[in-house]
């Protein structure tokens, strides 16, 4: 963990050897971690402290005041905030939960891999089964899915695409070793003119 | 056959070596491996698997039973692959001779790159003949996203070996002209890709070679091979018709081939035989004897079995002046001293005639090719014209089109391709009007009736050498033997006879073989019917199914945030659950046992840290938390107060242990709990399925939280004095921190540091969790500031020791699936006051009888005898029979002791303390004595310093 990156040295030499411009794996933004439970009746209280009509729906992610807030389950959502930020947030949510919900300060317990550029679809259907189609996965999507056997957050930040994805820490090291062996893998298909994925004709030639 | 001076899709001006048996030969860049050596004369292949007879190419394609070779790769070998749809590239190496049709491994690791990926689409379709083409070009028009996988090493399937025209333009360019369309619009076509596993829900396998189709030194990196999981909204089966053999007499010898095959070699490849002879059940094998005619091979006649046909190819053929023997059969082969075919002989209504060929095109007609339509249990109905199963209800969500669907001409194949698509589609939401899309036209042709012909009996009587299957040499004697037997059941024939167990399934082979044990039981054809298509079509090697998860890709291995601090320390590590921890420290030199012996008598002694990260933790809060924790944990939980812990256990509902650990309650409504490693994720699973299946309705929120925490345990009767000092400002005396209290506050720097007097060791120990990044913080404060104390770092190996002297327990291994908390000593802590969950079942009389395994210490005789794990217990060595009274569920070198202790479950072994057992370890067994499991310290002296 030299040089403040949350990646062991020899993960770090094996993403910049892997990584290119139209796949680059880099550890992503340091956040800290807030769990929030809420049943029904405390969503709403939530989502107008706030400032928000609701909490985000299933699969999705919306900015919030606290910082990215994610959907996990029925009654999960995970806000990440600035470091060292969880308890202020905390302080926020909390009044509003009254006993129908808990905010847990869960820092830690993943970090964020960025994932950016053209050929990053390449990369994550080499190890992970969800359809990452632009007309099904769109900017703001997230879902929580497998890279090789381990659970992860998905992300989509942007239209890049700008992939985050948060890991359990203990599982960096194997989750990283998929991903930069799946640049590897984007990079000999661009490099021999493989096509890789089926999307719809860019120009639907019927109604 | 020969290469003629012209023509074909090969580039005459990229000759390319290859090897071939390890004889040099050169071919075209173009061709496969079955037309290189056709080109270059290499008619007999090898020799058959177990009748050892000269076989050649039978097919251009997926038909091929005899055509399989052993491939070179950079350091490693692909077994039977097939010959003809192997592209040739520069280098090839391939081994045929007599083991065509077994291949073999080659030891040690494939370094060969194999990948998987995962796809998804509206629309896949099988198959890129006329149909499959017609039906992508179509949903890609419409805007849907399509695949299309084709097995051959170009799209194009009986377009390119057919003479047809496509909406006005020759065949061939209309194929290339759709891959480009096809490609410009975003269709991902697969080519070397077969679709070897249907999966329910319209999931399919697609296995595809890339780097492996080409020369080592031009795979870029690509991988050898490629699995496709493809999931679709709509598939399309439109995967052709494959060309049946007739059964007769020496009917394998090389020169004898379908007549699709002979059409095909000499479409793409510009291969022809000196002189063609064609036996033909149907109109369609006429096109052979035409083309071959139009090149100016010489063509001495064409067999037919019908009356003269009223169709267009026969009327051609006739107007051609090719010669036609009507009602007419081949009924055996003669062959050269190499084994080549050069005559056959043809029976007519006017007798025998030997009609002089060195290539004789074959053709029993054509059936659908329904493998992945069957692997997922599709019906099929037997069709008497093509003499053949024909699909007879799709599977929801799946289309079958084309020759696949019994639409055995180009223009009808193209029509049922379309229509396919439209109803797919619609499937999809995709609306497809006729007049947008037109449906691409092929001239009509028509044709004569179809006589269906199995078998030509052999006019002596001797059928061991009609073969039904080349690739498993089962011949007509092998049914006639079987049936013979008593055998009926097709299904039996094929494992009697082995026909159609070759790497094939014997495509080729079982409609003839179904008919020909017909005729032989005199059944009807539809009766016997033909042996089924199991998953996958095509083998598969374990390369391919693995993938990339090899080495550390394979299984997941979870490190904690202090791991390299023990490497650094020169630590052993040791797979524990997935987790990578630190076993021991050796020092140069040390063996196994002194550097226990040192790290244990360094924790008995002075002070020792062990990082025990990977503990489950987890957060349990809310109103009802104290409620819900007093009814999964045995004790009384729930009388914890704030700032204290308490060791308890959690039972199945049959009063089984489930786990162990410690609830330490953080304030009124929330408890941090801690559980074994090995059951992190089970702990929470069982706490999720109670609150959301049983108590709903109570507001309870249980949170994972064990990597938000990295946790090092300082133990020994100097660890006070160390914690002191890590954490100036918090009174660490036992008075004011006594056992299993619980202190917030700042250690090493790092605040809000968790600090809880537990102890798996039996010394005074403190736990100390902080932010799981900061751990190594604390690890080298303690290192540091210790040093002088002989802080000691130690591993799992030294833990285990520790606990086992002090008869702590491990559930999972020193209890069995069956064991309670009596059992295992632990019925202490059973709340006579309150219910949770396994009580009743604990309650019960048969729950604590004295029989029961129960757990025991066992301590060895003399200080030789290791105490091996899972050994078992018996009264004496030299009893017969053996009664077993129990088994070692852990033991060690204790080095505070001096000899090896251990755990034990015994048959009512809490009562036979004193005893003598002997484990099985060695010829005469070793002696043990039961013991209480607590080895070490049993008043519990040194728990508080």
């Amino acid at each position: 963990m030299a040089d403040g990156s949350p990646l062991a040295a020899h993960l770090g030499a094996l993403i910049s050897k892997a990584s290119f411009d139209d796949a680059r794996l880099t550890p992503g933004a340091r956040v800290d971690l807030l769990s929030v439970r809420a049943r029904r009746s405390a969503v709403q209280r939530v989502a107008t402290a706030l400032g928000q009509e609701s909490l985000p729906p299933p699969n999705a992610c919306r900015a919030t005041i606290l910082g990215d807030c994610f959907w996990l389950r029925p009654d999960e959502w995970l806000f990440a905030t600035v470091p060292g930020g969880a308890e202020a947030a905390m302080k926020t949510v909390e009044p509003h939960l009254l006993d129908d919900g808990a905010v847990i300060d869960v820092s830690g317990s993943r970090i964020i891999l960025e994932l950016t550029g053209p050929r990053t679809r390449d990369v994550l259907s080499s190890c992970c089964p969800l359809d990452l189609d632009p007309s099904v996965f769109e900017p703001g999507r997230c879902a929580q899915s497998i890279i090789g056997k381990v659970s992860v957050l998905l992300h989509l930040v942007d239209a890049t695409p700008r992939w985050h994805l948060f890991v359990p820490p203990s599982y960096v090291d194997y989750v990283v070793r998929w991903l930069a062996d799946g640049i590897e893998g984007a990079r000999a298909e661009q490099e021999n003119a493989l096509a890789t994925t089926p999307h719809s004709s860019p120009v639907r030639m019927l109604p | 056959m020969r290469r003629l001076p012209a023509g074909g899709d090969i580039d005459r001006s990229r000759p390319l070596r290859f090897r071939y048996d390890g004889r040099a030969l050169t071919g075209f860049t173009g061709d496969t491996l079955a037309s290189a050596l056709l080109g270059a004369g290499v008619d007999v292949i090898g020799t058959s698997v177990s009748l050892g007879r000269p076989r050649g190419i039978i097919s251009a394609g997926l038909e091929e039973s005899s055509g399989f070779a052993q491939v070179a790769r950079a350091g490693a070998t692909e077994p039977l692959v097939r010959m003809s749809t192997l592209p040739l590239y520069a280098g090839l190496e391939a081994e045929g001779g007599s083991r065509i049709v077994k291949g073999y491994l080659r030891d040690g690791p494939d370094d060969g790159r194999f990948d998987k990926r995962f796809a998804h689409c509206d629309l896949l379709v099988v198959g890129a003949g006329p149909a499959g083409l017609a039906a992508a070009l179509l949903a890609s028009r419409a805007g849907a996203r399509v695949m299309l996988v084709e097995a051959d090493v170009v799209a194009g399937g009986a377009l390119l070996r057919d003479a047809d025209t496509v909406d006005g333009q020759p065949a061939a360019a209309w194929v290339s002209n759709a891959s480009a369309t096809l490609h410009n619009s975003g269709t991902l076509v697969l080519t070397s890709a077969t679709a070897a596993v249907a999966l329910d829900q319209n999931g399919m396998i697609v296995a595809q070679r890339i780097g492996a189709n080409r020369a080592v030194s031009e795979a870029g990196g690509l991988p050898e091979q490629r699995l496709w999981h493809v999931r679709a909204r709509a598939i399309i089966l439109a995967t052709g018709a494959l060309e049946r053999p007739i059964v007769f007499q020496d009917n394998d010898r090389p020169g004898i081939m379908l007549t699709g095959a002979a059409r095909a070699y000499l479409r793409r490849f510009a291969l022809a035989p000196d002189r063609g002879l064609v036996f033909t059940a149907t109109d369609d094998g006429y096109r052979a004897a035409l083309d071959w005619h139009a090149a100016g091979v010489v063509v001495p006649g064409i067999v037919d079995p019908r009356a003269a046909s009223t169709g267009d190819l026969p009327a051609r053929a006739r107007a051609a002046g090719l010669r036609l023997f009507a009602e007419s059969v081949v009924e055996g082969t003669s062959a050269d001293g190499s084994g080549r075919l050069c005559t056959a002989r043809v029976r007519g209504p006017r007798g025998v005639v030997e009609v002089e060929c060195d290539v004789l095109a074959v053709s029993g007609g054509f059936e659908p090719t329904l493998g992945l339509h069957q692997q997922l249990r599709g019906a099929t109905r037997y069709d008497a014209r093509l003499g053949a199963a024909v699909p007879a209800t799709p599977l929801p969500g799946q289309w079958i089109a084309g020759a696949a669907n019994g639409c055995m001409t180009t223009r009808d194949a193209l029509a049922d391709g379309a229509r396919a698509a439209r109803e797919a589609l619609r499937s999809c939401g995709i609306d497809v009007p006729g007049t947008a899309c037109p449906t691409p036209e092929s001239p009509a042709l028509l044709e004569g009736a179809h006589e269906v012909i199995w078998r030509v009996v052999a006019p002596d009587g001797d059928e061991s050498r009609s073969f039904v299957d080349l690739h498993r040499d089962t011949t007509v004697s092998g049914l006639v033997r079987a049936v013979g037997a008593g055998i009926g059941h097709i299904e039996h024939v094929k494992r009697y006879t082995l026909v159609g167990t070759g790497v094939e399934q014997g495509r080729s082979a079982k409609t003839n073989a179904g008919a020909i044990t017909a005729s032989l039981t005199g059944r009807p054809v539809a009766d016997v019917g033909t042996s089924g298509s199991r998953p996958p079509t095509e083998p598969l090697t374990f390369r391919i199914l693995s993938g990339r998860a090899q080495g550390p890709m394979y299984e997941p291995v979870r490190t904690t945030a202090l791991h390299e601090s023990h490497a650094a320390l020169g630590a052993i590590f040791e797979p524990a659950a997935q987790w990578m921890r630190a076993s021991r420290y050796p020092r140069a030199g040390e063996t196994l046992r002194e550097t226990v012996h040192r790290e244990s008598l360094a924790v008995r002694g002075a002070v020792g840290i062990v990082d025990v990260s990977t503990l489950g933790k987890i957060d349990v809060r809310g109103p009802d938390a104290t409620w819900f924790l007093d009814r999964l944990y045995a004790n009384d939980v729930g009388r914890v107060a704030v700032g204290k812990a308490r060791y308890s256990a959690l039972c199945h509902l049959d009063g089984s242990l489930l786990d162990d650990g410690v609830v330490i309650r953080i304030a009124e409504q929330r408890y941090f709990v801690t559980t074994s490693t090995g059951h992190a994720a089970t702990v929470v699973e069982w706490m999720e399925e109670w609150l959301q299946t049983e108590w709903p309705e109570r507001r309870v929120w249980v949170t994972p939280v064990t990597e938000r925490f990295s946790t090092i345990a300082i133990a020994g009767p100097t660890a006070r004095a160390l914690v002191a000092r890590l954490a100036p400002a918090m009174e660490v005396g036992n008075a004011e921190f006594p056992f299993l209290a619980v202190r917030h506050g700042t250690v090493a720097g790092v605040e809000g540091a968790q600090v809880a007097r537990v102890s798996f060791s039996g010394e005074l120990a403190y736990e100390v969790s902080v932010p799981w990044a900061l751990g190594p913080i604390i690890w080298r404060a303690a290192l540091t500031q210790g040093e002088d104390l002989g802080v000691t770092p130690y591993g799992l190996d030294t833990l285990q020791a520790l606990r086992i002297e002090k008869g702590y327990i491990i559930v999972g291994q020193d209890t069995e699936a069956l064991s309670t908390p009596y059992d295992a000593g632990l019925g202490w802590m059973i709340s006579a006051k309150k219910d949770f969950v396994g009580r009743r079942t604990l309650d019960r009389r048969a729950s604590q009888r004295d029989g029961r395994q129960q757990l025991v210490g066992i301590a060895a005789a003399d200080r030789e005898t290791c105490l091996v794990e899972g050994c078992a217990l018996v009264r004496a060595p030299g009893e017969s029979p053996q009664s077993i009274e129990g088994h070692i569920t852990s033991g060690c070198w204790s080095a505070t002791l001096g000899r090896h202790v251990g755990l034990a479950l015994v048959a009512g072994g809490r009562r036979r303390h004193g005893e003598t057992l002997y484990a099985t370890l060695g010829d005469s067994g070793a002696q043990v004595t039961v013991v209480d499991p607590v080895h070490y310290d049993a008043v519990g002296a040194r728990r508080d310093g």
